[in-house]
């Protein structure tokens, strides 16, 4: 299966790209997902989405569609061709 | 307080003809308070555009003097007003569009220490602060006194934003329960990013104050003006939330 994932703002900035299609071996949580990407892309994207422990960090706002997801639910299983956006906190200024 | 006057009336004549606003609406904004922290690339257009809307009373919070950098977005500010006080010329300005609004303008950003009584002074409050400590402080008074929060945000060519309503909504510490480690003051934004999403933002007060419109309750409107998409997210309530939350958890801290 896979899946679109989108990253945001700061996310985006270091992630390089705005979007891409990941595969899955099959259904996971969110949780997973970030892992995934983070793993994939390198310490610098893994160091803002992931904190010493390798847990999702709070602050980062994950959407399963139009809907949030807590970092903790694993209730809500990611499916095949799901959209998970990465949002990263921003401010004013 | 005082009714509208003939001058008011002609003034805000074309939005008095807006469907569900009216002059009942436009009563509500002249009798209403607004604080907008701070008066930068977000707080200059919120404030303008309250200022224009016929606001009856806004509280401008924001230390510092006008630096170069601040003139890509702040447009309150003026060349000529580099290194002068901002709220100074935020309120200069401000009385040149509108010289009925009543202004107070504090030298000052948002602190624990002053949110309390700064958010006590008025009805409605529209964070377009820098520095999530300063959020915080505001999203906390706001949740304990009741009052509406507008929240607006940006990077680069994106924002996002949503209207925190005590009681209903999540709050910003359900949405970050903790100061974001990567966060920094400075960051890439153009001045147009800003003042969209400012414009948005005096637009939920004023449907929140002139009760007209559907405010972003619990819904987060992110926007990225690279590809213009525009997505509006639901946004979860946190019941252990330490600041609106209504777990025992929460209400023993």
């Amino acid at each position: 299966m896979q899946v679109t994932v989108e990253y945001t703002a700061q996310i985006k900035s270091i992630a390089g790209l705005a979007r891409e299609v990941i595969k899955l071996d099959g259904p996971c949580t969110v949780a997973d997902i970030a892992r995934q990407v983070a793993s994939a892309r390198g310490e610098d994207l893994a160091g803002m989405l992931l904190d010493e422990n390798g847990q999702p960090r709070p602050s980062i706002l994950v959407f399963r569609g139009e809907d949030q997801v807590r970092w903790d639910d694993t209730s809500t299983v990611v499916s095949d061709g799901d959209t998970i956006t990465l949002l990263s906190p921003v401010s004013g200024g | 307080m005082a009714p509208l006057t003939d001058h008011e009336k002609a003034v805000y004549e074309w939005q008095i003809w807006v469907p569900g606003f009216g002059e009942a609406g436009q009563q509500a904004l002249k009798d209403a308070s607004v604080l907008v922290s701070r008066v930068g690339g977000l707080g200059s257009v919120v404030a303008y555009e309250l200022a224009a809307a016929g606001i009856g009373r806004l509280v401008l919070a924001h230390a510092g003097d006008i630096k170069p950098s601040d003139l890509n977005r702040q447009l309150l500010m003026t060349h000529d007003g580099l290194g002068s006080s901002r709220v100074e010329s935020a309120q200069r300005r401000l009385k040149e569009l509108n010289p009925r609004l009543e202004i107070v303008a504090v030298p000052e950003n948002v602190t624990e220490e002053n949110a309390a009584k700064l958010v006590g002074e008025v009805d409605l409050v529209v964070d377009c602060a820098p520095l999530f400590p300063e959020r915080f402080a505001m999203n906390r008074q706001c949740i304990q006194q009741g009052k509406p929060l507008v929240d607006c945000a940006m990077y680069d060519c994106e924002f996002q934003i949503t209207t925190i309503l005590p009681g209903q909504t999540p709050c910003l510490a359900c949405l970050f329960p903790e100061d974001p480690p990567a966060w920094r003051r400075e960051f890439p934004v153009f001045g147009a990013v800003s003042g969209t999403v400012a414009c948005l933002g005096a637009m939920e007060a004023i449907k929140v104050l002139g009760d007209v419109g559907e405010p972003l309750a619990g819904t987060l409107l992110t926007c990225d003006l690279r590809d213009m998409t525009f997505q509006r997210r639901r946004l979860l309530k946190r019941e252990d939330c330490p600041v609106c939350g209504t777990s025992t958890e929460a209400l023993s801290k």
